[in-house]
């Protein structure tokens, strides 16, 4: 077997793992609707499947002297891809092979390209956090300052209950693939919150 | 003094929030040259009585249903050119003024200024409209 038989038998390996992984972005992008909006998403899956044709080209360019097509330049690129060719479009390949079984391995992530879906999700919770929590502090300060004790009272009950059921409801999303464990909710520093005036003045006195 | 600058300045308050509609309303009615003419709850009834009303000055919530405040801004600012529109917004104005104020609003407000700052707004933005 020759050097460029490998390097073909490679590049084929490559061509179908980026083509099939520009397929499975690309249409979870126009699933989803996002193939305007997101743009890193529709850059990425380009890449893919621009490199898929780029290696395609390279594995057919080899093969078509053997059907008596173009051998001149065929001929050339066959002698051109040595061994150090080999290895890494090799690499190249065990690559995508490898980056096509991961995402293969998440239903999810196949049906709905949940993986470019995150700015969607992010701009849908703080639209949600605005309405839920915001809005609802802004009423409970503004009653607050109106005198209006009671009203602020049940405003800001009525945020924290809609604010543990967003924080309920967020945790639940993730719970589908990962699963709280041990440890996922630890936190790199103490929460803070701001001390009551009064309260800090009782302290200082005692 | 002219009896023109004697006008009461005609506000609606375009807000999901009913309670937050109330508490607004009740500070601008507090106001001597200010008066509430109209509420809606929600972005597409708000530039329907915008156009029907011609008020002086709209407070615009951005997040509302139907129509949000974004999609709203330029049509209130065909249907009712003289109006000033102050966005009133929950989302932080560093990543939403910019925005609004590019597609015709007159002021920014973020929820949580204090209500006199708020009212403030109202006479700066009317003030310049009648100028302009």
């Amino acid at each position: 077997m020759q050097t460029w038989h490998v390097v073909t038998a490679e590049n084929v390996v490559v061509a179908s793992a980026y083509s099939a992984i520009a397929y499975v972005i690309l249409s979870g992008l126009i699933t989803t609707g996002q193939l305007r909006t997101n743009k890193l998403g529709l850059a990425t899956g380009l890449i893919f499947m621009t490199c898929a044709v780029h290696h395609g080209a390279h594995s057919v360019h080899m093969l078509l002297p053997s059907v008596g097509l173009d051998k001149e330049h065929g001929e050339i690129m066959r002698q051109a891809f040595d061994w150090h060719v080999a290895v890494w479009d090799g690499l190249t390949a065990a690559v995508g092979v490898y980056y096509l079984s991961l995402r293969g391995s998440y239903a999810s992530v196949l049906r709905g390209a949940q993986m470019f879906e995150d700015l969607k999700v992010r701009q849908r919770q703080a639209v949600e956090i605005n309405d839920n929590i915001v809005q609802g502090l802004t009423v409970a300060k503004y009653q607050l300052d109106r005198g209006h004790d009671a009203h602020s009272r049940a405003a800001i009950e009525d945020t924290l209950r809609k604010a543990q059921n967003l924080i309920t409801d967020l945790l639940g999303e993730s719970r589908g693939d990962a699963g709280l464990g041990p440890g996922d909710l630890r936190r790199s520093a103490g929460a803070t919150v701001v001390d009551p005036p009064k309260a800090r003045d009782a302290d200082s006195s005692r | 003094v002219t009896a023109a600058e004697h006008q009461l300045i005609r506000v609606v308050l375009c807000d999901d929030v009913a309670a937050l509609r109330a508490i607004v309303r009740e500070v601008l009615e507090d106001e001597p040259d200010i008066e509430v003419v109209g509420e809606v709850d929600n972005g597409a009834d708000g530039v329907l009585l915008i156009a029907q009303l011609q008020p002086d000055v709209v407070l615009l919530d951005l997040s509302m249903p139907g129509m949000d405040g974004l999609e709203a801004i330029p049509v209130i600012r065909r249907s009712a050119p003289d109006c000033g529109i102050i966005v009133f917004s929950g989302f932080a104005a560093d990543r939403m003024a910019a925005r609004a104020l590019e597609l015709g609003a007159d002021r920014y407000e973020q929820k949580g200024v204090a209500l006199e700052d708020l009212a403030a707004s109202v006479y700066d933005v009317a003030a310049a409209r009648r100028i302009s």
